[in-house]
């Protein structure tokens, strides 16, 4: 996994500015040859915008992206060799299927023949063998999905441009899409570069995910890292419920150390690769637990971070439930548990007094 | 729970329904009414009429075809009316050619700026024609801008005379003052063109040229045709820019017809000249109406 691949593709300091808004601050990014990377943020975080400057459909102000080493700024888009799978698709209305499909190798002046063999083999990848002949607007939103992918890969690109690509369809239709995805991308060996702004799709899909915000990336890394050892508050908020707790660190010696937080002081088993020691002793930081890495009621005895809570919210959401806590010491800070529904079963009644706890291993300090 | 008919609004039988639905009807009657009584009715009127003569200045309503076959067999007509459809095929021929530009230029402007530009290109239609024509008659005739620009250049000796009072100037004036009808349509169907798919022609590797041969073309071919059949129909039945720059050469349909009403008192014969001028507009709009629906479903 941690194999050195070769790097396709880099943005190195790229800035773009429209008038006095500078929309992307800086851009440091390395696209390696063969991976998919997931590109992550909230709306008007700048990752269409990333996406765009490297399709070459708007220019850096600054910087340089770089393919195989060399800067591409002089390349028009339609001599890059990416192609764009775009969000709502924009398949031509006026061509079948087959003719949107064939269309890049078209325009490349490719025989009538090559092209035939090409776009059945490519439907045959997508699984659409049989709607050659139909129109786009006879498709449903899935299928036009499929061939908006299958017009993207048939001139075999170095890489593949996907600005969120599934934001358009229901949730079965999608995480189907997103196996799919993964499939193709394995099979065709290619880089895929996707866009999404929901952590859990990115989290899925993607061998690495970028976070983004505002302009700026925040973390790059593997789906374990971003979600397990997160580097700032920002992205321990972004995915999923985590509770974050202010905290000045207190001990800190042979990766073990103690943190005070206004609902008591906690131990710590610090990770190697975490970033928690970044924070010195004496420094102010974020102690972040997982929703699911907190025990509720009935605590194992070994466990030394405790805080006594009031039930205040079970909420069911199938095979797991949502429990929401108030501290009693500090009734302004509220803590999400999440567990299995047969566990939250048994005797959580909201307005109940009970325990919250966690192992010292399974928190995290990142610096505020 | 009991049902209590006649309480609840708009149930039917109760006066408030009785006159919701009256006046639903009313407004129906109308909007079959009006367009009946506007536009079935004269052309009715004027079928018929079509089949009547004059004879002694004085209208015979009896029903008989010589004026159809008058038409046909009469070297005097026929000729024109072909000539007439010929220059404005012209007419939808020069609005499309510089209507077509315009509008790209129009559609590729952004925001607000491009409907500012679309009004002013639209603007001129507002304007009185008879005064638009005046304005081409100064530029255009013997003692016009044109002419004396030339003549002060030394381009040339005498005033040019082809430039006025021939089908030229008529093509020409015609052209000039029907472009917003071509351009109009085209706009609209460049404008629909979504700008992502342009996007992705240029993102599969198409030139700029390849873009608009294989996508920009073929989505706004319907509304060129749609342009170009507007401005051949209002062409054809102009009768007053013939008169005005056309001169004695200038001899158009149009101005057959209008003097079968005028001085020559036919109006049966105008009447039958009318129709198949009408047989032909129809004809045109229904092969229009049937090349511009897509191939593909919507």
């Amino acid at each position: 996994m941690t194999e050195p691949r070769k790097v396709l593709l880099e943005l190195k300091d790229v800035v773009k500015r429209y008038g006095d808004v500078e929309v992307l601050h800086g851009i440091n990014l390395g696209i390696e040859d063969g991976e998919f990377m997931t590109l992550l943020g909230p709306s008007g975080s700048g990752k269409t915008t990333v996406l765009r400057l490297i399709g070459g459909f708007i220019e850096p102000t600054a910087g340089a992206v770089l393919l195989d080493g060399a800067d591409i700024a002089a390349v028009p888009i339609n001599r890059r060799p990416f192609n764009t799978v775009f969000q709502d698709y924009a398949l031509f209305p006026h061509m079948t299927v087959a003719d949107n499909v064939g269309y890049g190798l078209m325009v490349r002046g490719a025989r009538k023949a090559e092209i035939r063999a090409r776009v059945r083999e490519t439907l045959r990848l997508v699984a659409l063998e049989d709607f050659a002949a139909r129109y786009p607007a006879q498709l449903s939103g899935g299928q036009q999905q499929r061939v908006a992918l299958a017009r993207a890969i048939i001139c075999r690109p170095r890489l593949i441009l996907l600005d969120e690509p599934l934001g358009a369809l229901d949730a079965e239709l999608r995480r189907q899409m997103q196996r799919f995805l993964k499939r193709l991308q394995r099979e065709i060996r290619t880089t895929f570069l996707f866009i999404t702004h929901d952590q859990e799709e990115a989290v899925t899909i993607a061998d690495r995910i970028c976070v983004m915000s505002e302009g700026r990336i925040v973390q790059v890394g593997t789906p374990q890292d971003v979600y397990y050892r997160p580097t700032s508050e920002y992205v321990a908020r972004f995915f999923g419920d985590n509770n974050v707790l202010d905290a000045t660190v207190k001990a800190l010696h042979d990766r073990r150390g103690r943190v005070e937080t206004p609902v008591g002081t906690f131990a710590l088993a610090l990770d190697g690769r975490a970033a928690s020691a970044a924070v010195p002793i004496g420094g102010r930081g974020k102690l972040v637990v997982r929703p699911e890495a907190l025990q509720i009621g009935e605590i194992d005895p070994s466990l030394a971070n405790r805080i006594r809570v009031r039930i205040e919210e079970v909420s069911f959401v199938g095979p797991v439930s949502h429990v929401q806590v108030r501290a009693l010491e500090r009734p302004d800070l509220v803590f999400m548990v999440k567990l299995t529904s047969r566990a939250a079963g048994v005797a959580l009644a909201p307005g109940s007094d009970t325990e919250i706890g966690w192992s010292e291993r399974e928190c995290h300090l990142v610096p505020a | 729970m009991p049902s209590r008919p006649g309480v609840t609004a708009g149930a039917p039988g109760t006066a408030a329904s009785l006159v919701e639905a009256g006046s639903r009807r009313l407004l129906g009657a109308l909007a079959l009414g009006l367009p009946t009584l506007f536009i079935l009715v004269p052309l009715a009127l004027f079928l018929v009429q079509s089949f009547f003569y004059v004879e002694d200045g004085l209208i015979v309503p009896s029903l008989t075809v010589r004026n159809y076959a008058r038409f046909f067999t009469d070297p005097a007509f026929l000729p024109v009316f072909l000539k007439t459809c010929a220059l404005c095929l012209g007419v939808a021929a020069i609005t499309v050619a510089l209507g077509y530009p315009v509008a790209y230029l129009l559609a590729s402007l952004q925001g607000r700026r491009r409907y500012a530009m679309a009004l002013a290109f639209v603007v001129p239609l507002l304007m009185s024609y008879i005064i638009k024509i005046y304005a081409i008659r100064g530029i255009l005739g013997g003692n016009g801008f044109l002419n004396r620009i030339l003549l002060s250049l030394g381009v040339i000796d005498e005033p040019l005379t082809f430039l006025i009072f021939n089908l030229n100037a008529v093509m020409l004036t015609l052209a000039v003052i029907l472009l917003p009808f071509a351009i109009l349509p085209i706009f609209v169907a460049l404008e629909r063109i979504p700008g992502n798919i342009l996007d992705a022609s240029a993102d599969l590797g198409a030139s700029t040229w390849q873009t608009f041969r294989t996508v920009v073309w073929p989505l706004s071919r319907q509304g060129t045709v749609v342009g170009a059949s507007f401005t051949f129909v209002l062409a054809l039945g102009d009768f007053v820019t013939p008169q005005m720059v056309g001169g004695t050469s200038g001899f158009t349909f149009g101005r057959i017809i209008y003097s079968q009403f005028g001085f020559a008192f036919n109006w049966p014969f105008g009447a039958a000249l009318s129709v198949v001028l009408l047989v032909v507009v129809v004809a045109l709009m229904s092969w229009t109406g049937r090349v511009v629906r897509p191939r593909h479903p919507p």
